[in-house]
């Protein structure tokens, strides 16, 4: 049982929402370090 | 009703004093139609999640939140994964790219631009223009029903009201007003969403008591898929998800945003910002603990706002809601506006038309297309009910293959976009009013499938066999589409 009593089924939408926060973030930084070396 | 009306004088006059403020600024049809290229990541956000959710959203989420509970959080979740952060890291940087190698200010431009293909300009222009006015009358149309159900103001009053602010500052102050103003409609639908979820979690006891008790009254409430049932839960997930990769009103912010680096902080802030899609959703299976008897489940999102805020709160909410619906028709009408002006009448027609006069041209077309719509909305023929149930099916099958294999595949035909439109709205359309033409029904597996499920794969198989078999674009197009350079 995932927390609240939620089945991790239901409880899964907020993980996906925290992995797509995380993702946005991840892709910023990658494409910020990505843009540093192309104008190096 | 005091309380009511003062939140709602106030802040529909600040909406059109910042109409009049940025009018100034729109000194050509670049900045009218886009912003000239130079709006920061902040406002551009927050606009995008402002056009996103619209009032349908709020009231319509919390309507099935109610009726099918919790596993409809999914539908929230693809919205910020698949409809905003992908949409913003797959197809923002492209699209601002090609659309400034281009000179393009439209998505029917990009793809003249792109494919040199007028016909798959004037087409997507055509169904575009269309579907976009039958969506923006659903969206005034839901705007009414809740000054209606929360004021008790008679339906038309509501029409009116919130049609004219928005022609007034649209009409005024372009791109850069209907931006700005939607950026401060997101930050109160932010606010009236997170008010409405943490009073009315609070009143219902915390998150494991509502969890509770909506087992009680049914596990189906509580489990994925549960009452709705995977067909209908995936279905409906992807329609308003990936329907937004096809959604000029939403892609213009790409175009609109100063460079790549506003796009990058961008992409975190919207993905911040949209995770408000979760909350009506929530709100809807709250309302069933709360309000369990109602007539509709459209009654649920209002009358939980009655029961739990107080007339301040209310009167916050209710301006949410309308800011959700005013941004998202404001979106669109400055969308159809330019595109008739540009797509149509001067490229189409081929008639000329100095600076000042594309953009009074401009000023003119919006305001035409607002009153017209506006005007359908105060009593709308039945045809235009039936159609607003799939106008954003029609125009994502329009746009999306197109616009994605148009960014990332230098070989696509021209042919095959052109076929890809056309064959992609007709099956979406012919599969939605299939059931009203009297011939035998689909099978029952079937007929659960939206048409926009039907469009996007014909409108795929038809771009991808297409462009095997046939011609790609000239290479001074692609080279100008990846390049800049003539």
């Amino acid at each position: 049982m995932a927390p609240f009593h939620m089945p991790w089924s239901t409880f899964g939408a907020f993980l996906v929402l925290d992995f797509t926060i995380v993702l946005a973030i991840a892709w910023a930084l990658y494409d910020r370090s990505k843009d540093r070396e192309d104008s190096e | 009703m005091i309380i009511y009306v003062g939140v709602l004088v106030v802040y529909l006059g600040l909406l059109a004093a910042i109409g009049l403020v940025l009018s100034r600024q729109s000194k050509s049809a670049g900045d009218f139609a886009i912003g000239g290229r130079s709006v920061g990541p902040w406002v551009t956000a927050l606009s995008f999640v402002a056009a996103y959710y619209s009032s349908v959203v709020i009231i319509g989420g919390g309507a099935f939140g109610w009726k099918f509970g919790l596993s409809t959080l999914w539908v929230g979740a693809g919205n910020v994964l698949v409809g905003t952060t992908l949409a913003w890291i797959v197809l923002g940087r492209r699209i601002r790219r090609f659309t400034e190698n281009l000179d393009a200010m439209t998505l029917p431009g990009f793809f003249f631009g792109r494919y040199g293909s007028p016909q798959a300009r004037i087409f997507s222009a055509a169904v575009t223009g269309l579907f976009l006015i039958v969506y923006n009358v659903s969206v005034l149309k839901g705007m009414a029903n809740t000054f209606e159900v929360l004021m008790d103001l008679a339906y038309w009053k509501g029409v009116v009201i919130s049609g004219v602010v928005i022609l007034f500052y649209t009409s005024m102050g372009g791109y850069l007003a209907v931006v700005w103003t939607s950026f401060v409609q997101a930050i109160v639908m932010i606010c009236a969403l997170c008010l409405l979820t943490f009073m009315s979690l609070k009143k219902v006891g915390g998150m494991t008591a509502l969890v509770d008790r909506l087992n009680d009254i049914d596990p189906g409430l509580v489990n994925t898929p549960g009452v709705w049932g995977w067909a209908g839960l995936i279905s409906f997930t992807v329609i308003v998800s990936l329907g937004t990769w096809g959604m000029p009103q939403l892609l213009v912010r790409f175009y609109s945003i100063k460079n790549d680096k506003m796009l990058r902080m961008g992409t975190v802030i919207v993905t911040l910002g949209a995770s408000i899609a979760l909350l009506p959703y929530l709100t809807g299976a709250i309302a069933r603990v709360l309000v369990p008897e109602l007539e509709s489940a459209d009654q649920a999102i209002p009358s939980l706002t009655a029961l739990v805020l107080n007339d301040w709160g209310g009167a916050l909410f209710l301006a949410g809601v309308v800011a959700a619906g005013m941004s998202t028709f404001a979106g669109v009408l400055i969308i159809i506006s330019s595109s008739m002006v540009r797509d149509v009448w001067i490229n189409g027609l081929g008639r000329t038309l100095s600076p000042a006069a594309e953009l009074k041209a401009n000023r003119i077309m919006s305001m035409a297309v607002g009153v017209v719509s506006l005007l359908i909305a105060l009593r709308p023929p039945a045809l235009v009910l039936v159609l607003t149930a799939f106008a954003w099916a029609v125009i994502a099958s329009t746009n999306l293959w197109p616009l994605l294999f148009g960014l990332y595949w230098k070989r696509t035909s021209p042919r095959a976009t052109l076929w890809s439109m056309i064959l992609g709205v007709g099956a979406a359309l012919i599969w939605q009013i299939w059931p009203r033409t009297g011939l035998p029904a689909l099978p029952p597996s079937l007929a659960g499938v939206h048409g926009f499920i039907v469009g996007t794969v014909v409108g795929l198989v038809v771009i991808v066999v297409g462009t095997l078999l046939g011609k790609p674009a000239s290479e001074a197009r692609i080279r100008r589409s990846w390049t800049g350079q003539p």
